[in-house]
């Protein structure tokens, strides 16, 4: 077995390994066993402080050799899947904190009743900017009609009468 | 009889017993304990059963545990 590669055992058809609790800690390694508990029943055993030994044994009663050194590979994978999960949760935990915090806030019954107070306020403002463009629209049109032409354009005109002629 | 083997550094003794509470009508349990550990003794179903049964049991007290 080349350095670095992992330490197995296989025993009682399952597979026995050590996980080094120095690189990982042992929550990941508690949180990976639990990724595996569908499928294997899983033993723990040494010191969580310095080495962890895991047992795995699968629930199917039949498993080659090639399979249980893929699960003890697999495991430890795991961990390190779990490793990353908990340097996140660590690393956001302020942000996350911060943005449950702030949707909690927001939807407390104060602040929704604020908000729609200042929605129907925005609202009322728009529709008097409305109201105020149409009269002064209507304003416009009123003078036009007063002083200019009835008809500037001769609609109003019957069309032999403008000079067209039919063609027959 | 199956003996489970429980380490105390790993499993908490409330996770062991809560988890026989949840199993005792599956079969006998017994727990005792010693310097390292609290064994956890199966007894009272078929042998083909009880190794099933002790890796149901200890996944359990996995999942219990805090």
């Amino acid at each position: 077995m080349a350095k670095g590669d992992l330490k197995f055992s296989l025993k009682n058809n399952g597979v026995n390994f050590k996980i080094n609790v120095k690189f990982y800690s042992f929550e990941s390694v508690l949180n990976a066993a639990h990724v595996f508990i569908d499928k294997f029943y899983v033993f723990f055993d040494g010191d969580p402080k310095l080495t962890v030994s895991v047992f795995l044994k699968p629930k199917k009663e039949t498993a080659s050799r090639k399979e249980l050194i893929k699960s003890a590979g697999e495991f430890s994978n795991e961990i390190l899947n779990q490793e990353l999960r908990l340097r996140l949760a660590k690393n956001n935990k302020q942000l996350r904190e911060y943005i449950v915090g702030q949707a909690l806030f927001g939807a407390s019954p104060e602040q929704i009743s604020r908000k729609e107070d200042a929605g129907e306020k925005e609202l009322d403002k728009i529709l008097e900017k409305e109201l105020k463009a149409l009269e002064a629209e209507e304003k416009k049109a009123a003078k036009k009609e007063k002083t200019g032409k009835k008809d500037p354009l001769n609609i109003l005109a019957p069309w032999a009468g403008k000079g067209g002629k039919k063609k027959k | 009889m199956k003996t489970i083997n429980f380490n105390k550094k790993i499993y908490a003794e409330k996770a062991v017993r809560q988890t026989i509470k949840a199993f005792a009508a599956l079969a006998n349990f017994k727990i005792s304990e010693n310097k390292k550990y609290f064994a956890v003794k199966i007894s009272g179903t078929d042998k083909n059963d009880e190794n099933a049964l002790a890796g149901e049991f200890s996944n359990f007290v996995l999942s219990v545990c805090e």
